[in-house]
């Protein structure tokens, strides 16, 4: 097992405030890892840091053995690195179509636009008959497979998605995880998730890591995970 | 003039046919302020003194130092483009996401610093560029052959900013860093890199409109703030960052200027604008079209 993404002693916060301590993280190519945590963790953040948005104060970020702290985002977009954001992050007064453009916006991306087209349209067919409705229009789970799309438009390396099922119904937001692993079981595709519903990140994940107020306080086979009393009792919540 | 007050109808088609000419030259100048307004955020309170520089720029090259008029023109939107470049890295990169007022007290402090170079170097008095060019009328009213061609050139570039703005890469990654700059840079689009050309296009607009003007109507470094009150007129008539919108405004604006002109008085022209400017602020404040 090779890591793809290794993330290594990370610092960083926003302005003067910290917001994570000595993270560090590895994921494997071809896995799905989750990233959990309650609110205000720092789970976004760290995906933030890893993608380039917010600098890395201090520590390390290796992707494919390359060293990329100090790249800026769009280099690293263009090496494979890419974010499906928390809130979706579509651009609302453009088409769909135009939106799944500005994911193959990199120069990699640009070459293989009618493959990628292809291969996003088999996975969500309902975008097809979409494509030129305005973004901003479309419903909010129609929203969500647009953002994983224009993802995928950028023929990633390594996806990360903040938040796929929030604000979805369970029944919408469980076939939007059944995609990712379908993604990833079809693909080989390497994916890190961010899950508010840690029953169903991990359900999907191999491998998980808990952060807990900007520090790493746990991580583990995902089926470990499931089943440790304290993930239980903190996260999945018996009643 | 028409016996007793009375005009003729050719004479309003003369003024007519010529607010079309020039008033795609201030769509031109407009489109400058609106494109940098759009999508940067930015009100360049520079625009004025940007345009006077472009005319003194072009009347450096042609009559200081003998330079071929349209290699000099050339030369101007040259230099206004890098002007744009290296105007975005001082005085509107670090203002930028903060407050209003800082940006608008850099770009104004920039054009102080444009127009002061101006009087120092060529004082108050009105300059022309020597220009020949031969004369058509239409309906009595004399129009340069060569304020035609600037008319038609202003024209595709505005058309030509439309297409680059709808149907390009560049264009799409501008719109969507307008709509939302931390997704657009999460498509690896540049985001700096972005902002800076397009207002050294702004600016290069602004230049562009400036010498065409330049070669028709003589200047003072004073003439740029007539252009810059022109330009927010149009903007508001023309809508935000849209170029038809800008230029069809400009015509409206530059034919409204021109029948004045025919009826009363040249002098007129900045208060039409004025009048424009407020009437369509009480009637339709975000202007006749769509904003980008
Ligand atoms: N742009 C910002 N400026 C300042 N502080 C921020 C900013 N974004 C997040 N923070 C702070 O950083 C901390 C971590 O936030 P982050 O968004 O990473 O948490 P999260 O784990 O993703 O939470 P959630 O589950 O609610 O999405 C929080 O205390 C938050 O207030
Ligand atoms: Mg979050």
């Amino acid at each position: 097992m090779t890591a793809i993404l290794s993330v290594e002693r990370l610092h960083t916060g926003y302005g003067k405030i910290p917001v994570l301590w000595d993270v560090s993280m590895q994921v494997e190519k071809g896995s799905i890892t989750a990233l959990i945590g309650s609110n205000g963790a720092g789970k976004t953040t760290t995906l933030r840091a890893i993608v380039g948005i917010i600098p890395a104060w201090k520590g390390r970020i290796v992707f494919a053995g390359e060293d990329v702290t100090k790249l800026p985002s769009y280099r690293r977009v263009e090496k494979g690195i890419v974010l499906v954001p928390e809130g979706r992050g579509i651009f609302p007064q453009m088409t769909v179509y135009e939106n799944l453009l500005m994911g193959a916006y990199n120069q990699r991306a640009r070459q293989k636009i009618q493959e990628s087209l292809e291969r996003v349209f088999n996975i969500f067919p309902r975008l097809r008959e979409r494509l030129n409705q305005k973004a901003g229009t479309l419903s909010g789970g129609e929203q969500q497979m647009l953002a994983i799309a224009r993802g995928l438009m950028a023929l990633p390396r390594l996806l990360m998605i903040d938040e796929a099922s929030l604000g979805l119904a369970p029944k919408l937001a469980l076939e939007i995880m059944n995609l990712v692993k379908r993604i990833r079981d079809e693909e080989g595709l390497t994916i890190l998730i961010v899950e508010q519903n840690v029953h169903y990140a991990l359900n999907i994940a191999d491998y998980a890591y808990v952060l807990e107020t900007g520090r790493i306080r746990m991580e583990g086979p995902a089926k470990e995970l499931a089943e440790n009393p304290e993930i239980i009792k903190a996260y999945l919540g018996v009643h | 003039m028409g016996v007793g007050g009375l005009v003729s109808g050719s004479l309003l088609l003369g003024g007519f046919v010529a607010g079309l000419v020039v008033g795609s030259l201030y769509g031109l100048a407009a489109l400058g302020l609106s494109i940098i307004w759009g999508i940067l955020r930015v009100v360049n309170l520079s625009h004025g003194a940007l345009i006077a520089m472009s005319m003194y720029l072009a009347y450096l090259l042609t009559v200081m130092h003998g330079v071929p008029l349209l290699a000099s023109i050339l030369l101007t939107l040259f230099i206004g483009f890098v002007v744009g470049v290296v105007a975005y890295y001082l005085f509107v990169h670090r203002v930028l996401g903060g407050p209003e007022l800082a940006s608008l007290l850099s770009t104004f402090g920039f054009g102080l610093i444009i127009l002061g170079l101006l009087e120092l170097k060529f004082g108050g008095i009105a300059r022309t560029l020597p220009v020949e060019s031969s004369v058509i009328e239409v309906g009595h009213v004399p129009i340069m052959t060569i304020q035609i061609i600037g008319a038609i050139v202003a024209a595709a570039i505005a058309i030509g900013a439309y297409v680059l703005i709808y149907r390009t890469w560049f264009g799409r990654a501008v719109r969507a860093v307008v709509m939302n700059q931390e997704a657009a840079a999460l498509m690896g689009v540049n985001v700096t890199k972005i902002l800076m050309l397009t207002f050294a296009l702004g600016v290069l607009f602004a230049t562009t409109a400036g010498t065409l003007l330049a070669l028709a109507y003589s200047f003072t470094p004073e003439t740029g703030s007539k252009y810059e009150l022109y330009s927010f007129t149009i903007v508001v008539l023309g809508g935000l960052g849209n170029p038809l919108g800008s230029l069809i405004g400009g015509m409206i604006l530059g034919v409204a200027e021109q029948l004045t002109s025919i009826v009363a008085s040249g002098s007129w022209g900045p208060l039409v604008a004025f009048l424009l400017l407020i009437i369509m602020l009480v009637i339709k404040p975000t202007g006749l079209f769509a904003k980008l």
